[in-house]
């Protein structure tokens, strides 16, 4: 980001990116569809599962692939638990960019058992190469569901805890509340997605579109009117909780059955189709395009952050250059994901 | 959710996307594709509407970015990568956008980079 200073105060800020583009939209055209999903889930290492997921999507929609009924709730499961953690993470983040280390440190530690679990049900705690085209690799028996549902729990005691310092304590309101001001007409003029939408009052979750095992869940999209830094980490507390909501409702109503993918996938993707998710910043765009190779013609990934950047533009101006970290922060950027 | 791909002539993008506007939608994304056609897509509720462009030929393409502020990111990030001429762009970096080590990439047929370079 660049920025024209007039004494501490910010009067203009410029979108400074590309310096590590990775081309990974290119890499469709030396790697067939299904071995793509690999490097789909390496754009980004903190929502890593809904990029592979995304991926999965628009090509099973091109290829009129069902996926089995159970694979869909596992899937919501760990795009849930990869919110949790997401979400988390930006708690910390935003500790830190405040000062607030020993926050910063609880908040770390229990985004510790939210890995834990996906190293438990995936055994990876990062990139865990779970999804595939029509499916999932890996399912999660009652024994370790058991576990999963405990170590919930105990991520919510956590959060109970931690929480109540991010929505009461003076130093975070002070440094937080009316930062990065974006009213809702802003916000819809920059076309912004995600908490930082939500945090404008806008109502908008693509999970409520019907995707994954969304509809049997009854999402609810928590919004605040607040427009500013606070509203933002208010919105994504209470999604945290929405989250943990879904994980022991996916658990509770997800079917019994044996075996997640018995279909062997043949063919290759003819047609182009888009998938929409609601990843952990906000809406993300898979576009994908076939013409009957192994080889996709295109696939185009429109991440939130790249569709937050220009709103960012607008909450710079005007603030002190001291509150350009935390701001930075709160929109939770993932520059991964930008230089995809 | 509802998907609509619809072809449009090089003329009519404007008044296109005006229209979209008009209709309540947002530009979601905007993607270029090899063969050089844009994929214009916009999201209200659950319906995503995309048209389709043929962005090939020398005459530029003219920018939305009067129409939604923020296209320039994605209108930047085209002309970078596949050197499709976008005009009158509200914010335009010139071909600075990404930086890369091989011109317009991903038009290129082969992108690896010499070592050293």
């Amino acid at each position: 980001m660049d920025l024209v200073l007039e004494g501490e105060k910010v009067v203009k800020a410029i979108p400074s990116i590309g310096f590590v583009h990775r081309g990974m939209e290119k890499l469709v055209e030396k790697r067939d569809y299904q071995e793509y999903v690999y490097v789909a889930e390496r754009i980004c290492g903190i929502c890593s599962f809904m990029h592979g997921m995304g991926y999965c999507t628009a090509v099973e929609q091109i290829m009129g692939i069902e996926v089995p009924e159970r694979a869909i709730f596992l899937r919501t499961m760990w795009a849930e638990l990869s919110r949790v953690h997401s979400h988390i993470l930006w708690l910390g983040l935003t500790a830190d960019a405040i000062g607030f280390e020993s926050l910063f440190m609880h908040s770390w530690r229990i985004r510790e058992h939210v890995l834990d679990i996906f190293d438990m049900t995936t055994g990876g705690r990062v990139i865990f190469s779970v999804c595939k085209i029509g499916g999932v690799r890996k399912d999660i028996d009652d024994e370790k569901m058991k576990r999963v549902l405990a170590t919930i729990d105990k991520i919510q005691d956590g959060l109970n805890e931690i929480t109540k310092v991010f929505l009461t304590d003076k130093s975070i309101i002070h440094r937080l509340g009316g930062i990065g001001y974006l009213s809702k007409e802003k916000a819809i003029e920059h076309g912004v997605v995600g908490p930082i939408a939500r945090g404008s009052g806008i109502v908008t979750d693509v999970r409520t579109s019907g995707y994954g095992a969304y509809p049997h869940l009854d999402v609810v999209v928590h919004t605040d009117d607040g427009c500013d830094s606070m509203a933002r980490t208010r919105v994504r507390v209470k999604e945290l909780f929405e989250s943990l909501r879904l994980i022991r409702k996916c658990a509770e109503i997800m079917p019994k059955t044996d075996i997640i993918d018995i279909k062997k996938i043949t063919g290759n993707p003819d047609g182009e189709s888009f998938a929409r998710l609601e990843q952990p910043r906000g809406e993300v765009l898979y576009y994908a395009k076939g013409s009957g190779t192994k080889f996709l013609d295109r696939m185009c990934v429109r991440t939130p952050t790249f569709a937050n950047v220009p709103a960012l533009l607008e909450m710079m101006e005007g603030i002190e250059l001291a509150d350009v970290p935390v701001l930075i922060t709160t929109i939770d950027p993932c520059i991964s994901c930008v230089e995809r | 959710m509802i998907q609509e791909i619809i072809e449009i002539e090089k003329p009519d993008l404007i008044t296109k996307v005006r229209d979209m506007k008009n209709a309540g939608y947002r530009l979601a994304t905007i993607c270029a594709l090899k063969d050089l056609t844009l994929r214009y897509s916009f999201v209200k509720d659950e319906k995503q509407v995309t048209l389709k462009y043929p962005a090939d030929g020398p005459e530029p393409v003219e920018s939305v970015s009067g129409l939604y502020s923020y296209a320039f990111m994605y209108e930047n990030e085209i002309r970078d990568l596949f050197g499709i001429n976008i005009i009158n762009m509200n914010l335009d970096f010139n071909g600075h956008f990404y930086e890369t080590a091989v011109k317009v990439p991903f038009r290129a047929a082969e992108s690896k980079v010499k070592d050293g370079e």
